[in-house]
């Protein structure tokens, strides 16, 4: 079956504030498109180089950081940290020759379900009108 | 089940019931909690945000709500009534009455089908009759226990018609009709009541049966996200968004039948207001109100901001009734303001503050047990035992024994769990919670900084549970500014309490007081603090490891220049009064006219917050004055007179024996001045009569704000966090009153904020039963993961001490890194950071963001392909 191309799209949410973003959304019944896969981690400064790249291999279309607004991390840096690793990997994506909008990193507070829906749904836009990654293996030529 | 007299059982499975249980069953006591209702939680989970934060508060309890259901040392009861109470503290029998849920907790996968299919829709009281729900049902996704009920009352199958549609649409089989009423027999060492309040519809509000006059409650459900508008502010007639909103306070309190303050009201209103505001900019609001209570920590700066920032409007009145519009919803306002003149406003929507009184299955079971209780059915507690009943071994806390806010009810929850443990310490539960464990025992001992009463009482609920404590003072005695006080506010002699609580603690075998000391040093994390005390007559230090830190420095009496204080020696302050009171009463009697000036430093632009504590001392003194010769003339000069709760009672009285009380605003202070003999006159306008009057009384006493001790040195020190007034900052506002962000340090009395002694005691109480929670562990644990590091793998190359936010990361003699378990909070910074992977969070040894990342790209690619 071969339908419209549907991206899938990791997002990768630090436990804090994002994630009650997330929880106030689905407790309120908002909309947002199922493409967004969401992946809860301790912080978003816990998300490595390793672990946006072999997202984006294993067939992932795109990636996106929640991290809790700038000032506001628990951990006092982890946002930061992850704003620049995402800078460091946009540009290893530009040598790969990988769309650098693929991946983006947002800072959400802890009340911002709408804001939350709104942002996945732009996200899965993007990816949608970059079509799939060029990485992606197609099983029906081996 | 455990059946010996080592357990406690909790009545009430709201906020201060859930509080009493997990600080008991943390501290490895057995607990069983009754609930009345099929869920736990109460009244919390119907609301939408709290003040002064502003926050969600389920969202913030929901952790606690899971915790009390899963608990190893709790045993929740839910759909249980208490029947009977027999025995004596340490060993009580009760009997218990379980009504059926007719649904299988174990079984129910909470898939909905059955209220799905379930024909019968009635008015869902979650919802304050806004909404539907069917005859089987969950309050809300996240109720807890997590398992739908059927509701006996509206279930079709019980009726005649003998339906069974939700039985037979249940894939699990976890219905069961024929469940029976159970009664249990529990046998318990102590019994904690935490029943809370009902809202009071009194009978003369007859305008509630307009449709859109609702009540407070109902507002909360209309503006919550999960209510049933989906948060869209709607009035219930016409589903049309208001233009204009009017709260009309003290509606069930203040009145001749509730002659007390329901205290949360103001408050509430406010923040009903701002948040209205916020979600409609272009929305009228206004708030009818007799006197403005915002006396917690940061409520004055609360309604500062609804007022300034907001909008918000705020008219002093008296509202007399509410009519229909003829032809439309909305509601005409006929009010009085405060020279009573009349005046009539339409409002489209009118919202109802109710007040707060005992819930009245409660009362009914308080009073068979022989429980005493006051004019209004509050629970009768002392001042010096802020949770104990007329009943040994039965404790109260919550808004059972007068109306209060989320903090204090939790603050008295504390309470309740420390003295209904000290009652049955001897039997402590064997079974404990299994945490993660670092191996290391924790120092059993507690350090209490400041030697005032909150000290002295959280030392003696230490030592008495048999930990040792250390209590520093920075003086050359105990008892700090409550040696000045003589009486509380209901009249308890202050005096030879202090002195008996003085006498307890030097002559405890397992106090150790130090006088005249400061911490200079300390350093450490929970169960395995070390701090070094100086003792300032001698060159000589001490050091103590200790598992728990209390701070109780308490704060000061303002010094003002203000009204001739310090120049004139008829101008006194409120403690120079008390000491008059006791050592010259003929002075005082030969006094014919007082002023009382209140708001003496507090709630002015440089210190934005009040002083609680100044309205009820006032109140206190005059009438003292008052019964010493009944011919003196009393004038009380007030801004809002803030007697909350249960202070009601004085201001009636005082108001009944003839005090005069005149109103000032901040823009219009009172005028204090001197002739050349030393003479007072006083020059104030009076709102009701509208022109100056002019007082010479024989003496001024000025209730001067309170103001925080020199805190900062202290924060420094244990790194801990203070508020723009000086103040300690706790964990949360409104949740976590006793605690600091950082694990093992506490704080309680004045150095949190201005208090009365009651709750002061019951602060410092809740400090200590949070204490023990600490102290009573095995071994000291860490609530989250910890990361660790394989020592084969690091290049030692530092980067992970350098980045770690917690400061966890040590580096060893060998100069190889350590990972400080109790500091390590878990972020996972240091693990990505690391260069040569060689450190890993426990329980996530296989990257499991990697795992997850693969789990859900898998069966998606096939779904796309």
């Amino acid at each position: 079956m071969k339908g419209k191309f549907e991206p899938l799209i990791i997002a990768f949410c630090c436990n804090y504030c994002p994630s009650c973003s997330v929880d106030l959304a689905e407790s309120a019944k908002l909309q947002y498109p199922p493409n967004i896969r969401i992946i809860k981690v301790p912080c978003i400064g816990a998300v490595g180089t390793i672990h946006i790249l072999k997202a984006l291999e294993n067939g992932a279309d795109g990636v996106c950081l929640m991290g809790c607004l700038e000032g506001n991390c628990e951990y006092s840096t982890g946002n930061f940290r992850a704003r620049k690793r995402v800078q460091y990997v946009k540009k290893l994506l530009g040598k790969l020759s990988i769309e650098k909008e693929r991946l983006e990193i947002y800072n959400l507070s802890a009340a911002e379900a709408h804001r939350f829906c709104k942002l996945a749904g732009e996200v899965t836009e993007t990816v949608r009108t970059l079509g799939p990654i060029p990485l992606k293996i197609d099983n029906s030529k081996i | 089940m455990f059946s010996d007299f080592g357990s406690i059982l909790v009545v009430g499975g709201g906020i201060a019931g859930i509080q009493a249980c997990l600080d008991l069953a943390d501290s490895g006591y057995f607990v069983y909690l009754i609930e009345k209702s099929a869920f736990i939680g109460g009244k919390i989970a119907q609301l939408d945000k709290t003040y002064p934060v502003n926050d969600c508060p389920f969202c913030i309890r929901y952790n606690e709500h899971m915790e009390c259901a899963s608990h190893t040392n709790i045993e929740l009861l839910t759909l249980s009534e208490v029947k009977d109470i027999k025995g004596s503290s340490g060993s009580f029998k009760v009997t218990i009455a379980q009504h059926p849920r007719y649904v299988d907790i174990e079984k129910c996968t909470v898939c909905g089908l059955c209220a799905e299919t379930c024909p019968e829709e009635v008015n869902d009281e979650f919802n304050e009759g806004l909404g539907k729900r069917k005859a089987v049902y969950l309050e809300y996704p996240e109720a807890v226990p997590n398992s739908y009920v059927i509701d006996r009352k509206n279930c079709l199958h019980f009726a005649e018609e003998g339906c069974s549609i939700c039985r037979e649409a249940c894939n699990e089989n976890a219905i069961d009709f024929d469940k029976k009423e159970k009664n249990i027999t529990l046998n318990v060492g102590s019994v904690i009541l935490a029943t809370g309040f009902d809202s009071v519809v009194p009978s003369y509000c007859e305008y509630i049966k307009f449709p859109n006059v609702i009540t407070s409650m109902e507002y909360e459900r209309i503006h919550s996200l999960n209510g049933p508008y989906g948060g869209h502010l709607i009035r219930p007639s016409d589903r049309k968004e208001p233009k204009n909103i009017a709260w009309l306070q003290c509606i069930g309190s203040r009145d001749m039948k509730h002659n007390y303050c329901s205290t949360v009201c103001c408050m509430y209103a406010v923040k009903q207001a701002i948040l209205a505001k916020r979600s409609n900019r272009k929305l009228n609001t206004t708030i009818f109100f007799m006197d403005m209570r915002v006396c917690g920590k940061d409520y004055e700066r609360y309604y500062n901001r609804a007022k300034d920032e907001d909008d918000v409007r705020f008219v002093r009145s008296r509202v007399h009734n509410v009519f229909p519009v003829d032809g439309t919803d909305n509601l005409l306002i006929r009010y009085a303001d405060e020279q009573g003149k009349i005046f009539e406003e339409i409002y489209d929507m009118v919202v109802l503050s109710l007040g707060l009184e005992p819930s009245q299955d409660a009362v009914k079971l308080v009073r068979d047990l022989g429980i005493s209780l006051d004019k209004n059915n509050f629970v009768e507690t002392s001042s010096f035992a802020p949770v104990n009943t007329s009943i040994p071994g039965i404790y109260v806390c919550g808004a059972l024994n007068a109306p209060k806010d989320i903090p204090e009810s939790i603050t008295e929850a504390g309470a309740a769990a420390c003295a209904s443990s000290l009652n049955i310490a001897a039997y402590k539960a064997a079974s404990r919670e299994p945490l993660e464990e670092t191996g290391q025992k924790p120092a059993s001992t507690g350090l209490i900084v400041g030697g005032g009463v909150t000290g002295m009482v959280s030392c003696l609920c230490l030592a008495d549970q048999g930990y040792k404590a250390y209590l520093v003072e920075k003086t050359d005695k105990l008892g700090g500014h409550a040696l000045k006080l003589r009486k509380t506010f209901n009249g308890e002699d202050v005096t030879s309490y202090v002195k008996e609580l003085i006498d307890k603690v030097e002559n405890h075998p397992l106090i150790d007081v130090c006088l005249n000391s400061e911490v200079k040093h300390t350093d450490g994390y929970a169960g395995n603090f070390s701090t070094r005390i100086a003792i300032s007559s001698s060159t000589k230090t001490k050091n103590i490891r200790h598992g728990v830190t209390i701070i109780s420095t308490g704060a000061n009496p303002l010094r003002t220049d203000e009204y001739l204080y310090g120049k004139n020696s008829s101008v006194l302050s409120w403690f120079q009064l008390d000491k008059m009171l006791s050592e010259e009463p003929n002075t005082i009697k030969k006094a014919n006219a007082w002023v009382f000036i209140l708001c003496v430093g507090s709630r002015e632009p440089e210190r934005p917050y009040c002083s609680k504590i100044c309205c009820s001392s006032a109140l206190r003194n005059v009438l003292e004055l008052k019964k010493l010769n009944p011919d003196m003339e009393i004038y009380v000069l007030y801004r809002d007179m803030r007697t909350s709760g249960l202070i009601e009672y004085l201001y009636t009285e005082a108001r009944d024996k003839g005090i005069v009380f005149i109103r000032y605003k901040l823009d219009g202070k009172p005028e204090v001045d001197e002739d050349q003999y030393g003479r007072l006159k006083v020059r104030i306008l009076d709102n009701i009569l509208g022109e100056h009057i002019i007082i010479q009384p024989d003496f001024i006493i000025l209730q001067t704000a309170i103001v925080p001790g020199n805190n900062e040195n202290l924060a420094k020190l244990f790194k801990l966090p203070v508020n723009q007034d000086g103040f300690f900052s706790e964990a949360h506002k409104k949740f976590k009153p006793v605690e600091f962000s950082a694990k093992g340090i506490y704080f309680a009395g004045l150095a949190h904020y201005p208090k009365p002694i009651d709750e002061t005691i019951s602060q410092a109480q809740a400090a200590a039963a949070k204490a023990v929670t600490v102290l009573s562990k095995e071994y000291i644990t860490t609530g989250n993961e910890v990361a660790s590091i394989d020592l084969k793998l690091c290049a030692a190359c530092l980067t992970c001490a350098r980045i770690c936010p917690s400061g966890a990361v040590i580096i060893n003699a060998i100069g190889k890194p350590y990972v400080e378990p109790a500091k390590c909070r878990g972020c996972g910074i240091c693990v990505v950071e690391c260069p040569t992977k060689a450190i890993i969070l426990e329980h996530f040894k296989n990257d499991p963001i990697l795992t997850e990342c693969e789990a859900f790209l898998e069966p998606f690619t096939d779904y796309v392909q």
